[in-house]
C-alpha cells in the first residue's frame, strides 16, 4: 500500500519556485531521508505533506486519500527551535498534547491515559515524565516530540531535521525509536543535513536542489556525481568516500 | 489588624471597589498566564491604549462606554493582525502603528468634545467610583472569560505552545486565536475602571510573569498567577485608601513589587541551592 504519493508537485512562494517536478511514491513502513543544501526545499516538502501549505502544482495523496482526510494520522515534528521550551509543561503534558484531538473538545486528557504512558515508554522517557520540558537535553526534547507524535496515533511521521545538534548517542537513541516505528508499519519522512552513515539506515533518499536530483536507495543516490549536482562542490563528494568506507559500500 | 482591614469596608463604595477589583484580579490573572507565554504583552498594551477613541465617542454621545471600548479593542486587534499578515511589516511595528494612531484619535476627539469626565480616571483608573451596575458588567465579562478558558484549556495550551502542531492535527486554530484576542479585549475593557487604559496591562502581564518564575505546569502557573493577582489588587486598594493615592497606580505598583520580590527570591534560592 502506498503511504505517500507525490505527483509532479511544485511549490511557488510568489514568483519564486521553491521546489518543482517532485514525483515520489513511498510504500508504508519505509523510512525516507530528504537531503539537500540549505534552501533546497526539504522543509517545503514536509509542509506540503503535513497540509501546512498547498502545492501550486501537482497532487499529493496520503494513506490513499486527501491530506485533509488523514489529519489525525499525520504527525508533524517541527524543528526544535520552533517552540518555546520555557513553557510550563512536563514531559507528560507535552506527550498528552498528542491526544487532544482524539479526546475531543470540553474534556481533559486523563492523568493516567494508557496511550500517553505507552508513548512515553516507547521513547524511553518513563523516568522523565514528570520533568519540566525546559530541563531536557536536546536529544530528550526531540524524543519527547516523537512521543507526542506516537500518542497522536500517527501513521506518517514528518520530522524536520530531528538530529540537528544531537550527539552520536542521542542520535542513536532517536533512530532506535524510528526503527521501532518503521517495524510497526509507520512511514517516516525526515529531512537531514547529515551526509554520513545515518543515511544507510534509510530505505530511500530523496536528493534535492529545488527539484529532485535523485531518488532511490541510499547507495544508488549517494554517488559523487549526484552530490556534486546537488551541492555544486567537489568537497561534499570527497567526503562521500569516507561515508562509503564506514558504511562498507566501498 | 482586623480594624485596618474592616475600616474601609464600612463604606459602600469601598465594598464595591474591593469586589470589583478582586473580580478583575481573578480574570486578568488567569488570562495573564497565556498572554505572557504567547508573548502578547505588547499586543495587550496596544489594545488597551486603542480603546480611547471608543470611550471618547461613547462619552460624547452618552452610551455605555463598555460597548465603545469593546468595539475599538476588537477592531484594533483585528487591524493589527491585518497589517501584520498583509504586509511585510513586523508584528511589533504593526502594533506601534495601530495603537499610537488609535490613541491619538481618542485624544483628538476628547480635546474637541471635552466630555464631562475626568480624563485622569480614564487613563489611570478609578475603582473607587464604580457603581453596582459596573460591577455587574465586570462580573459577567469575567465569567465569560473564565468559562471560555476552562472549556478550551487543553486546546489553548496546545495552540499557545505549538501552533504548527495544532494546525496539523486539525484544531481550529483561527477560532482559538481570534477567541483569545476577543477574550483579551474583553478582559481589558472589564479592567478599565480598576486600572485605567495605561495601567491595565500591569494586571495582564505581571501576575503571569511572576508565576512563570516558579511554576512547573500550566495549572500551577494559573494558580500562582491568581494568588499574585488577587493579592496585588487587594493590597493595592487598601494602600490607595489609607494613603489617598491613585487606586490604579497603587495596584500596578504592588504587582510590580511582588514580581521583583519573587525575582529576588528565586535568585537567592538558586544561590543557596548551589
Ligand atoms: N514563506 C516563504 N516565502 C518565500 N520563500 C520561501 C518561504 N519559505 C521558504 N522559502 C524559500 O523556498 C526555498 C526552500 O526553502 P526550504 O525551507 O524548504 O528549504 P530547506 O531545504 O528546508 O532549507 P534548510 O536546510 O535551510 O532548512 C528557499 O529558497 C527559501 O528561501
Ligand atoms: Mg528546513
Amino acid at each position: 500500500m502506498p503511504a505517500i504519493e507525490i505527483e509532479n508537485v511544485g511549490v511557488r512562494y510568489g514568483a519564486f519556485v521553491a521546489v518543482s517536478d517532485v514525483t515520489v511514491l513511498v510504500p508504508a513502513g519505509k523510512m525516507i531521508a530528504l537531503l539537500g543544501p540549505n534552501g533546497s526545499g526539504k522543509t517545503t516538502i514536509l509542509k506540503v505533506l503535513s497540509g501546512l501549505i498547498k502545492p501550486s502544482e501537482g497532487s499529493v495523496r496520503v494513506l490513499e486519500g486527501k491530506i485533509s482526510e488523514a489529519r489525525g494520522k499525520i504527525a508533524y515534528v517541527p524543528q526544535r527551535e520552533e517552540v518555546y521550551w520555557d513553557y510550563p509543561l512536563t514531559v507528560w503534558d507535552l506527550v498528552a498534547m498528542g491526544r487532544v484531538r482524539a479526546v475531543g473538545p470540553f474534556r481533559w486528557v486523563d492523568r493516567k491515559d494508557p496511550i500517553v504512558r505507552m508513548a512515553v515508554e516507547v521513547v524511553g522517557m518513563a523516568e522523565l515524565s514528570d520533568r519540566r520540558i525546559s530541563d531536557l537535553s536536546g536529544g530528550q526534547q526531540q524524543r519527547a516530540f516523537l512521543a507526542r507524535a506516537i500518542a497522536q496515533g500517527g501513521e506518517i511521521y514528518l520530522l524536520d531535521e530531528p538530529i540537528a545538534g544531537l550527539d552520536a548517542a542521542a542520535e542513536a537513541k532517536l533512530f532506535i525509536v524510528l526503527d521501532f516505528l518503521r517495524t510497526s508499519g509507520k512511514t517516516i519522512v525526515m529531512s537531514t543535513h547529515d551526509i554520513s552513515t545515518t543515511l544507510e539506515l534509510f530505505d530511500y533518499v530523496l536528493l534535492l536542489r529545488n527539484k529532485p536530483i535523485a531518488f532511490g536507495s541510499p547507495k544508488s543516490v549517494l554517488t559523487s556525481t549526484n552530490l556534486a549536482k546537488a551541492y555544486g562542490t567537489e568537497r561534499v563528494a570527497m567526503h562521500l568516500e569516507d561515508v562509503k568506507g564506514v558504511a562498507g559500500w566501498a | 489588624m482586623i480594624e485596618i482591614l474592616q475600616g474601609p469596608l464600612q463604606y459602600e463604595f469601598m465594598r464595591l471597589a474591593l469586589v470589583t477589583a478582586i473580580v478583575v484580579g481573578v480574570t486578568c490573572s488567569v488570562l495573564s498566564s497565556f498572554i505572557v507565554l504567547k508573548g502578547w504583552s505588547l499586543l495587550g498594551d496596544a489594545i488597551s491604549h486603542s480603546v480611547l477613541p471608543g470611550i471618547a465617542v461613547a462619552l460624547t454621545f452618552g452610551f455605555p462606554f463598555f460597548w465603545g471600548a469593546l468595539f475599538t479593542a476588537v477592531a484594533s486587534s483585528a487591524l493589527i493582525g491585518l497589517v501584520e499578515s498583509k504586509s511585510r511589516v513586523r508584528n511589533d511595528t504593526a502594533i506601534g502603528i495601530v495603537f499610537t494612531g488609535a490613541f491619538a484619535l481618542g485624544l483628538v476627539i476628547i480635546s474637541k468634545t471635552r466630555p464631562a469626565v475626568d480624563i485622569f480616571h480614564v487613563l489611570f483608573g478609578n475603582v473607587l467610583g464604580v457603581t453596582f451596575q459596573d460591577l455587574l458588567v465586570t462580573a459577567i465579562s469575567g465569567s465569560v472569560i473564565l468559562v471560555a478558558i476552562g472549556l478550551g484549556l487543553k486546546e489553548i495550551v496546545a495552540y499557545t505552545f505549538d501552533p504548527t502542531f495544532s494546525r496539523v492535527i486539525g484544531l481550529p486554530i483561527r477560532l482559538i486565536h481570534y477567541s483569545l484576542m476577543v477574550l483579551l479585549s474583553l478582559a481589558i475593557v472589564a479592567a478599565l475602571q480598576t486600572a485605567g487604559i495605561i495601567l491595565v496591562i500591569s494586571l495582564l502581564v505581571t501576575p503571569g510573569a511572576t508565576a512563570q518564575l516558579f511554576a512547573k505546569t500550566i495549572e500551577r502557573t494559573i494558580l500562582v498567577s491568581l494568588v499574585v493577582g488577587i493579592a496585588s489588587v487587594t493590597v493595592g486598594l487598601y494602600l490607595s485608601y489609607y494613603l489617598a493615592v491613585s487606586s490604579g497606580g497603587a495596584i500596578a505598583l504592588v504587582a510590580t513589587v511582588v514580581f521583583f520580590a519573587a525575582f529576588l527570591c528565586k535568585g537567592l534560592k538558586k544561590r543557596v541551592g548551589r
